[in-house]
């Protein structure tokens, strides 16, 4: 039984992968209460609202070295860099994300487009720049931009904390003369979840590296928007059911706004917001899944397509490391349906606890729980 | 005639004014404002403790207007659709006071009717920090002490905890705990002397935002013996029966949310510059349909239970953790099929702002008060004696009183409940019974829609046979239940929602589609051609993982019928209800 992580798929093709990444350096300790974004003082802030003084850590600096093209003078190279870089920001708090990000990715399929008009793409730096970008709504992107599967793989990014938060929760917590990770149904569902992110985020990873690397025009690769648009459909479908299950396990402290956990209300307040689903540009997807009585059809098709045609360019290293995590996705998929909807009985015990497993192996090591395992501050 | 638990409703609405006056302080408005506050709606309370709401938390034996808990539960109901938070507020009162009227002496009953008749709050303080519904493990303890007790230690997360004048709480008796090492003691504040007790602060919440969430530390607080409630022995015994009342009464929450939920969509749509009527688009329509079927399937399942309490009271430990594990699911299942809907309109400020505070207020209630995890734990442990029950295939026979609307449910009667089901559930054992009834109603031809309804019967029936050769088979782990006996007890609730569907319907439709003289006020549309059974039973069997195929014209005659209610202001229920809604 292969372990649910191949070393091929933690040794990622970037340089630093066993070193925390820089966004999350610049986050600081996550339960320090002297850290203005740690998560004591995330809590204080108001339902919706980014952490107090957010903006004097992440900077416009920070958002054009992310967002904006070299040839705009700024430090983007291609969408596998922008989610890693980015992430440490969801994970840490979904509404500074967005407030953070927002502004950016509207302006992303201007940015990010080598043939739109020079002065417009200026404009959009120039704004990124400025102290406070007027917000705008996600522009219309059509199926298939990276600004979306952007958008997704933050998704995934929250989802992570979810999952860390309630892992959190339930290993301390006494309950029946155990701990609740003791309790069956909750070591289930916890796997479940774990097993649900996973499998949606190999599709975000393996879209992201359908694009050849800096190279971020929508036009670059059919196949490329093909998957992205699989990818935003399958965190859409996984994203709000798991966050309930979760709930569950937490119990009453996932609907309080203090305490150890408060992050996890924060979060499932952000469900919509970070849900592809709700994407304009992906209404589609919407108005799609109101009609199937089978919210996983879409996600079985695409990860049919995924087992069977090459790819990306370039990089047959991932391709075997996201191959082998969506070969084992589509074996577990009984294991990977929301525990409220009807399960077989007596799903794969022991592939779920393989996912327990790696769950709890990569709590300890504090390695993300999406597909790259980074490192991460706990 | 009303049902009479809903004429109640009737006149309650019309006290508290159409929901969406400008100004009213019963208003969605009002609601939403104080929600953003986080402050809560005494004016709107003040308003319905006028009215006399607080009575129905008192039974009749004590000056009060409780009997069954069905009247409580469609009142509640009503109050919900304004605001949960004010429900939960108002709903308090029978939750801090229902150990006293299980277990209590007569003097002190009658001493808590008065204070309750005078306007007094009193608030349930089980949970704490570190336990939360694991209530063996409570750590305040009430130690004998001279000619009194002494209670030391903590609640949290106990609704009230501050503004009420009294509590209700579970201590622990004796240091070894146990089953029967708590009792169970009304603690009047007033009483207490300096520094004996304090208020924790109030817990900021993600919904019902104005509701005293906060908790209450005693430091050597002396109490009186007098405030034991019943046996300082026999506490858990007595709360876990309060819970079975409890639980199911929260069920009118769920059912309120969803009304809202429902009604709000509905604004949106027609707001939305649409042809007057249901949405043309067909994923709109499909998705208010799903949403109005769970929520009916939550309504007769609420309408079972909330009788089935006192009829049948020695299976309320099943049919509460069933009611309480299932309406909840149903009402989260409704909200969150009717975001998207609201979201796609891009309704006024207003509305959307209603909607978002609904819908946040509307998860408390599968999290407190029993989840559904302690819900499933709770049918989980009764297998045994639900398998025994089950070979026997015991119907007790006043289990068709349940599905008697007209007929008034029964008070409670203490000395009849269990805490245990030792005949496991009458409901879900009359399945293969009501699915022959339903045969024969079918063959004899005088029921329209009553095919369909046989086959979902059929279907369902397979299922709870399923059941019953897996309950047989189960054998109990010494330690902790698997995730199989989980998804085992989904089922079993699932069983007891069709049949509950099944029962309700066979026993109020009659052949000619026309209501008897002794007969309640139905919504007809709902009953023609079976409407309503057909999309209820449609959601158990999926839930069952045995869908029945799509029926789109149903789907489109189930949005009809529940535009018809939305127009015309009425409950979105089986049954007929007048709201104040514009």
């Amino acid at each position: 039984m292969n372990a649910p992580t191949t070393g091929a798929a933690a040794a990622a093709p970037r340089a630093e992968a066993t070193r925390v990444e820089r966004m999350e350096r610049l986050l600081g300790a996550p339960h320090d209460p002297a850290n203005p974004l740690g998560f004591p003082a995330i809590a204080a802030a108001g339902p919706g609202s980014p952490a107090q003084g957010w903006e004097t850590v992440l900077d416009p600096a920070e958002r054009v070295a992310l967002f904006v093209p070299p040839d705009l003078g700024g430090g983007f190279c291609g969408v596998a860099e922008l989610i890693a870089r980015l992430r440490p920001v969801y994970r840490r708090d979904p509404a500074t994300g967005r407030a953070f990000a927002g502004p950016a990715l509207a302006r992303a399929p201007l940015l990010w487009d080598e043939a739109a008009p020079r002065e417009s793409r200026l404009q959009a730096a120039r704004e990124l720049r400025s102290e406070r970008p007027a917000p705008q709504e996600p522009p219309r992107t059509g199926p298939g931009h990276p600004a979306g599967l952007v958008r997704a793989a933050m998704a995934m990014a929250a989802m992570d904390t979810a999952l860390r938060l309630t892992l959190d929760f339930a290993r301390d917590r006494r309950l029946y003369h155990g701990t609740v990770t003791d309790l069956p149904h909750a070591r289930a569902a916890l796997a479940d979840a774990f097993a649900r992110l996973l499998r949606a985020d190999a599709l975000v990873a393996a879209a992201a590296r359908a694009r050849p690397e800096g190279n971020a025009a929508p036009t670059a690769c059919a196949d490329a928007a093909a998957l992205t648009d699989a990818a935003q459909t399958a965190v859409s479908t996984v994203l709000r059911p798991a966050v309930e299950d979760l709930g569950v396990v937490l119990g009453a402290r996932s609907y309080l706004h203090e305490g150890r956990h408060a992050a996890f209300a924060r979060i499932y307040a952000e469900v919509d917001a970070l849900d592809p689903g709700r994407d304009p540009s992906v209404g589609r997807l919407l108005l799609r899944r109101l009609q199937t009585t089978d919210a996983q059809a879409p996600v079985g098709g695409a990860l049919s397509a995924l087992a069977d045609a090459p790819l990306w360019v370039g990089d047959p290293q991932a391709d075997r490391a996201v191959r082998a995590c969506a070969g084992l996705m589509a074996r577990t998929a009984a294991a990977a349906r929301p525990v409220t909807e009807a399960a077989p009985a007596g799903a794969a015990a022991e592939e779920r606890e393989a996912f327990f497993t790696e769950l709890a192996d990569r709590f300890a090591d504090s390695r993300s729980f999406t597909t790259e395992r980074s490192p991460l501050l706990w | 005639m009303r049902y009479p638990p809903l004429a109640l409703a009737e006149e309650l609405e019309a006290r508290m004014g159409p929901a969406q006056a400008p100004g009213s302080p019963l208003s969605y408005r009002a609601a939403c404002d104080h929600d953003d506050r986080g402050a809560y709606p005494w004016q709107a309370s003040e308003r319905l403790e006028e009215w006399g709401l607080a009575d129905y938390a008192v039974p009749a034996a004590h000056g009060g207007r409780l009997e069954g808990i069905d009247r409580a539960t469609h009142m509640m109901r009503a109050v919900a659709r304004r605001d949960l938070t004010l429900a939960i507020g108002h709903g308090r009162t029978f939750l801090g006071a229902v150990s006293v009227w299980l277990d209590g002496r007569p003097e002190q009953a009658r001493d808590l009717a008065k204070r309750l008749a005078a306007g007094e709050r009193i608030c349930w303080g089980l949970t704490e920090r570190a336990h939360g519904s694991d209530l063996l493990s409570g750590e305040l303890s009430a130690t004998a002490e001279g000619s009194g007790y002494v209670l030391d230690g903590e609640k949290w997360l106990i609704n009230g905890a501050t503004d009420s004048g009294l509590a209700c709480v579970l201590a622990r008796t004796a240091p070894e705990a146990g089953p029967r090492g708590f009792g169970a003691f009304l603690v009047d504040k007033a009483e207490l002397g300096a520094g004996e007790y304090r208020c924790l602060p109030k817990v900021p919440t993600y919904g019902i935002r104005g509701a005293d969430i906060s908790g209450i530390a005693f430091h050597r607080a002396r109490l009186p013996r007098t405030a034991v409630i019943g046996s300082p022995d026999r506490g858990v015994e007595t709360v876990l029966k309060g819970l079975q009342l409890t639980r199911t009464l929260c069920t009118a929450l769920s059912l309120g949310a969803g009304d809202s939920a429902l009604r709000l969509a509905a604004h949106a749509i027609r707001g939305s510059g649409r042809a007057p009527g249901p949405p043309h688009e067909a994923g709109l329509r499909l998705a208010l349909a799903r949403a109005y079927a769970d929520h009916l399937l939550g309504e007769a399942v609420s309408i079972a239970a909330a009788r089935a309490v006192t009829v049948l009271p020695g299976e309320s430990s099943i049919t509460s953790a069933v009611a309480k594990f299932l309406v909840p699911h149903t009402a989260d299942t409704a909200v969150a099929r009717l975001a998207p809907v609201v979201d796609w309109c891009a309704p006024p400020e207003d509305t959307a702002r209603a909607f978002a505070k609904t819908r946040r207020d509307n998860r408390i209630v599968g999290l407190f008060d029993g989840n559904s995890v302690i819900n499933q734990h709770a049918v989980i442990n009764q297998f045994p004696t639900l398998a025994r029950a089950e070979t026997k295939q015991r119907v007790s026979p006043d289990a068709g009183d349940v599905f008697a609307l007209s007929t008034p449910a029964p008070p409670i009667a203490p000395e009849r409940m269990s805490l245990a089901a030792l005949h496991g559930s009458s409901v879900v054992q009359a399945l293969p019974t009501l699915v022959e009834r339903v045969g024969a109603v079918t063959a004899e031809g005088a029921r329209p829609g009553a095919g369909a309804v046989a086959e979902a019967a059929r279907r369902l029936g397979r299922a709870h046979e399923r059941v019953r050769v897996e309950l047989a088979a189960y054998r109990p782990v010494a330690l902790h239940a698997p995730p199989e006996a989980f998804d085992l007890a989904r089922r079993y609730a699932l069983c007891f929602a069709g049949a509950a569907c099944l029962w309700l319907w066979l026993d109020n439709s009659d052949g000619t589609g026309t209501a008897g003289a002794d007969s309640v006020d139905r919504a007809e549309a709902l009953w023609a051609d079976a409407l309503w059974a057909r999309a209820a039973l449609a959601r158990v069997l999926e839930r069952l993982g045995d869908p029945v195929p799509e029926d789109p014209a149903a789907g489109d005659a189930l949005a009809g019928a529940m535009w018809e209610q939305f127009a015309g202001g009425r409950l979105f229920s089986l049954l007929e209800c007048r709201v104040e809604d514009e």
